[in-house]
């Protein structure tokens, strides 16, 4: 079998498996709306001085989000040994990682679309112009924290306190993607438009992102 | 080579020393700042901490790669020293500038490029030293810290980047490190510190190196320490 | 001048402690290997202790 053949069976392996469970999915999407709910019964008006502020809680949440959607793969990886099965994946594995990535990726702009509109309906978010620039921001941001977390649940796959180390090494390395994202989302709901440069910047790290992982996946998956 | 690493360490050592001795002359020597008075003084040891952690943490990005390529373990060990020598540099730079902080602007922490910047950098590290720590099998645990020691380089422009454009002001003061525009007499000291600073990471570089050799062969002959 | 203490003493502090830490260690593994019976300064490249010692197990595995 070829690459792009390997990726695409571990893309659609994966998303089968989110439709025919519907945990994953089904506990990112539960989790983001009681967070949402919570800040819209603890947060006070919105004021012209507060409302950048909300662009930045939506890429908080999703942060969190995907890092409870990323600890439960790591929990089904774990129990069904489906990594070790992917390793013997007739090819190069940097192929697995980007089958793996993508079908994280889709999962996570699901729960994108979902919380933003979560957003628009409880606290008011009004997308209307701005939807463009902020889908913009949603992709790159999503192809970041997917590249990001599919390489570093790999690596806490075969370590000691899983659960804790994975926030651990996925909070410094999203910095980047969570701020350059979130200042995008507020600049275009401002109704400025966002300069090139931040657009140029995310998506650079994205890049730096997918290849880091696709060149040692091999090695990742070695043992 | 190895030992002729640790051999070179011993000099470092020497050499770290007798810098440590023209250092402090210089810093006692120097006068005190016109408008801070003599708390400007922690500069000299503050600014010098700054190139051996990031030294360290580049250090820790070489030995990863030289280790994926060549699957030996000594440059595993680079990256390993690197990364535990440049945290406690990383430390000392986040702990000595909220002391000049507290002491000129009346805050421990006000908001800044470099200050956020060096705090997220720690963080990164102390990520790695974790996964070092608590990933299954030696083997693994370093092929994972070489990946996240890479990754954790090639992130450093992109996190200044962000914490630029997340900020407002900076409140470093924008005198280049190396003193350019600084009278002699308190370049001096900074420079003899600098040069001092960066003798001494050799120094513990060379060691912390050479200790994680000796843990390896420990392990290898048998021994009934526990790793680490 | 307090601060200024403060701050020099926490680096010094810490930079002397971690070096002499390192020196402890240092010190005991070469103890431990000794006693094992695999002298450490005789054993030849550290970098390869499979030539220093033939017959033990290769410490990686390439």
């Amino acid at each position: 079998m070829t690459g792009p053949r390997i990726a695409l069976a571990v893309l659609w392996k994966d998303i089968r498996l989110d439709l025919r469970t519907r945990d994953r999915l089904g506990h990112m999407a539960v989790f983001s709306a009681l967070v949402v709910v919570l800040l819209s019964i603890a947060l006070p008006t919105p004021t012209a001085e507060t409302r950048p502020w909300l662009p930045v809680l939506l890429w908080v949440v999703l942060l969190f989000a995907s890092l409870l959607g990323l600890t439960r793969s790591l929990q089904t990886e774990t129990e069904e040994g489906a990594l070790a099965v992917l390793t013997l994946a007739p090819c190069d594995r940097g192929w697995v990682f980007l089958g793996k990535g993508a079908a994280n990726l889709i999962a996570l702009l699901g729960i994108e679309v979902w919380t933003a509109g979560l957003f628009s309906v409880f606290l008011g978010l009004a997308w209307g112009p701005a939807l463009p620039e902020a889908i913009w921001a949603g992709l790159l941001g999503g192809v970041g924290l997917a590249a990001l977390g599919t390489m570093l649940t790999t690596m806490a796959t075969s370590a000691r306190f899983r659960e804790f180390l994975l926030p651990v090494l996925l909070f410094p390395l999203a910095l980047p993607v969570l701020v350059i994202a979130s200042r995008a989302t507020a600049e275009a709901l401002d109704g400025r438009s966002v300069p090139g440069l931040w657009w140029g910047a995310l998506a650079l790290y994205d890049w730096v992102f997918v290849v880091i992982p696709y060149l040692t996946f091999d090695y990742l998956l070695e043992d | 080579m190895e030992k002729r690493i640790v051999r070179v360490g011993h000099w470092f050592g020497a050499l770290a020393l007798l810098g440590l001795g023209l250092w402090t002359v210089l810093v006692i020597s120097a006068p005190p700042e016109r408008i801070q008075g003599v708390v400007q003084k922690i500069l000299y040891v503050h600014v010098p901490c700054v190139p051996p952690a990031y030294l360290g943490f580049i250090l820790t990005a070489i030995g990863g790669l030289g280790y994926l390529r060549t699957r030996r373990a000594a440059w595993d060990r680079l990256a390993l020293a690197g990364a535990e020598v440049g945290i406690v540099f990383c430390t000392l730079i986040v702990v000595s500038g909220p002391i000049w902080a507290k002491a000129v602007w009346g805050h421990w922490w006000v908001w800044d490029l470099r200050l956020t910047m060096t705090l997220v950098l720690w963080f990164l590290y102390v990520a790695y030293l974790f996964i070092r720590a608590l990933a299954f099998g030696s083997d693994t645990a370093r092929t994972f810290a070489a990946v996240y020691g890479i990754a954790g380089t090639a992130v450093i422009p992109f996190v200044h980047y962000a914490v630029r454009l997340a900020g407002g002001s900076a409140m470093h003061p924008s005198t280049p490190a190396s003193g350019g525009t600084l009278p002699a007499s308190m370049a001096y000291p900074l420079l003899a510190g600098l040069g001092t600073f960066l003798l001494v990471f050799l120094y513990l570089l060379t060691r912390r190196f050479e200790v994680a050799g000796l843990e390896s062969r420990l392990l290898e002959a048998g021994g009934s320490s526990e790793d680490h | 001048m307090g601060y200024l203490l403060a701050a020099y003493a926490v680096v010094l502090g810490t930079l002397s402690g971690y070096a002499v830490r390192l020196a402890r260690r240092r010190r005991a593994l070469l103890a431990e290997l000794t006693h094992a019976g695999h002298d450490p300064r005789h054993g030849g490249d550290l970098a390869s202790p499979r030539e220093a010692e033939p017959g033990s197990p290769g410490e990686i595995s390439s």
